[in-house]
């Protein structure tokens, strides 16, 4: 791979001070390029710019940066430490006549925030690119608001439109999360796209996400060869914050692969008692949210205990199921499909399972409803009760017109 | 044609030209990186992957640096 490459080519420079190694990383999630750097042995600086406040459409890309911050060479022959020697290192560069500004010092955010609304779009994506950098997990929602009146003034803005999905995810990620956050991440990213089809940042960010057809790579399947590497060698793996999901390790395809077998219907006459959304709060994210006609989407459905009920999963008896009954023509990986269960006897985190469905060739256009519903058992700590529930829902992709 | 309109009208197409093109940089705003040779690399910050303190390519002033813009993907 091109960095590492770089970095054992370049190793005796670094280790005599000769070069500094630098990194900026293009990723939602900054503790997943932790860990690679761990399983590389790469111990140098990494900034993480999962916003592309850089604005850079494709990545690698390696500069040469000079002593006093200008930069002499884009993408160098890889690893050609002779000639980064002769035309580099060795080199000493002028000054340019003004240095660039900016540094790690901390803005005044407060200072930042326009006073009014909508009329000046750039200075409230300034605002939201500094609460980006500096004000954390806690300013998410300030930093969403921004981002957000900045595609009020602008809805042609793709920039804007990224980083408030960027946002959005990250919230959801962590303990803030809101319901639909996912989603609008997904809506942020692709509308970002739509604007801007070549902007390949945008494009990997909802491929991350999306279906196995649409993937250059399996984007995660690195980790898990990282983990058993770093055991093997007697070191603790970099613990991740987000662990990555099935639609990140899935591996490209050329084919949709649709249901081949029968399968049994689990409650065909839908006699199980249902679940209004009461103990189970289910939450369904289409990637891409639209699709042509003959396209593939794949959807995250997420399965959250309601908090507020005190409700969790029963881990003593079956596992969660989700059947699906796709409208004529379509087609499914699978009609059922299950979620493990883990050790403990009960537990109350949020569970995905992912499928991937194929719009037919002649499919109609607009929002296309494909039914489906889940089971599983719950418990509630008010009477102590475990329950067997089925709740309906629906999952729901955009189908462009021809 | 009424030549007694032309500046006027010059006018107007400089003010226009004028809004469209900071309407334009307005929203090109750090939208694409375009890395020239002889360019000073952007001197804001970032969050750091080791660090609380966000860091900025201006902390490395004073050294050769090979700057790798990458994901692990």
């Amino acid at each position: 791979m091109h960095v590492p490459g770089w970095h054992e080519a370049t190793k005796d420079l670094q280790d005599a001070g000769r070069l500094q190694m630098v990194g900026i990383i293009q990723e939602q999630h900054p503790d997943r390029a932790r860990l690679f750097m761990q399983w590389k042995k790469m111990g140098w600086p990494i900034l993480v710019d999962s916003y592309n406040l850089l604005g850079v459409r494709v990545v690698p890309i390696t500069l040469a940066i000079d002593e006093h911050g200008v930069i002499r060479q884009v993408n160098p022959p890889r690893g050609d430490v002779d000639l980064l020697e002769r035309t580099f290192l060795t080199r000493d560069f002028e000054p340019p006549e003004t240095l660039a500004g900016g540094g790690s010092k901390a803005p005044d955010l407060d200072s930042l925030r326009p006073s009014s609304g909508f009329e000046n779009p750039d200075a409230w994506m300034e605002y939201a690119d500094a609460l980006a950098v500096w004000g954390g997990e806690e300013q998410l929602d300030e930093a969403i608001d921004a981002y957000a009146t900045v595609v009020g003034s602008n809805a042609d803005d793709a920039m804007a439109h990224f980083r408030t999905g960027v946002a959005y995810r990250m919230r959801y990620d962590s303990d803030r999360r809101q319901e639909g956050d996912f989603n609008k991440a997904v809506r942020g990213w692709a509308t970002a796209l739509e604007i801007d089809p070549n902007q390949y940042i945008f494009r990997r960010r909802i491929q991350q996400y999306g279906p196995r057809l649409d993937k250059p790579y399996s984007f995660y399947d690195w980790v898990n060869t990282a983990r058993a590497e770093l055991e093997a060698e007697g070191e603790t793996p970099s613990p991740l914050v987000v662990e990555p999901r099935g639609a990140e390790f899935a591996q490209p395809a050329r084919e949709f692969m649709p249901s081949s077998g029968p399968e049994e219907e689990p409650d065909p006459r839908g006699r199980v008692l249902r679940d209004e959304g009461e103990f189970i709060r289910i939450e369904v994210v289409a990637v891409p949210p639209e699709i042509e006609p003959g396209a593939t989407a794949r959807f995250h459905v997420v399965f959250q205990p309601v908090e507020e009920n005190l409700s969790h999963w029963n881990n003593e008896a079956e596992e969660l199921g989700l059947w699906l009954d796709p409208p004529r023509g379509w087609e499914v990986e699978q009609h059922y499909l299950t979620h493990p269960l883990p050790a403990e006897p009960t537990s109350g985190e949020p569970r995905i399972v992912e499928v991937e469905v194929r719009a037919p060739d002649r499919s109609g256009s607009g929002p296309i409803t494909l039914p489906a519903y889940a089971l599983y058992y719950v418990c509630e700590d008010v009477d102590g009760l475990c329950l067997y529930r089925r709740q309906d829902l629906e999952l729901q992709v955009n189908v462009r017109g021809r | 044609m009424d030549h007694h309109r032309m500046p006027a009208a010059f006018f107007l197409a400089l003010v226009f030209g004028a809004t469209w093109v900071s309407t334009l940089s307005a929203q090109n705003r750090r939208a694409e990186a375009d890395f020239q040779v002889g360019q000073r690399f952007p001197g804001f910050a970032f969050p750091s992957l080791e660090s609380d303190q966000p860091m900025s390519l201006v902390d490395f002033r004073g050294q050769k640096t090979l700057l790798h813009i990458f994901a692990s993907w």
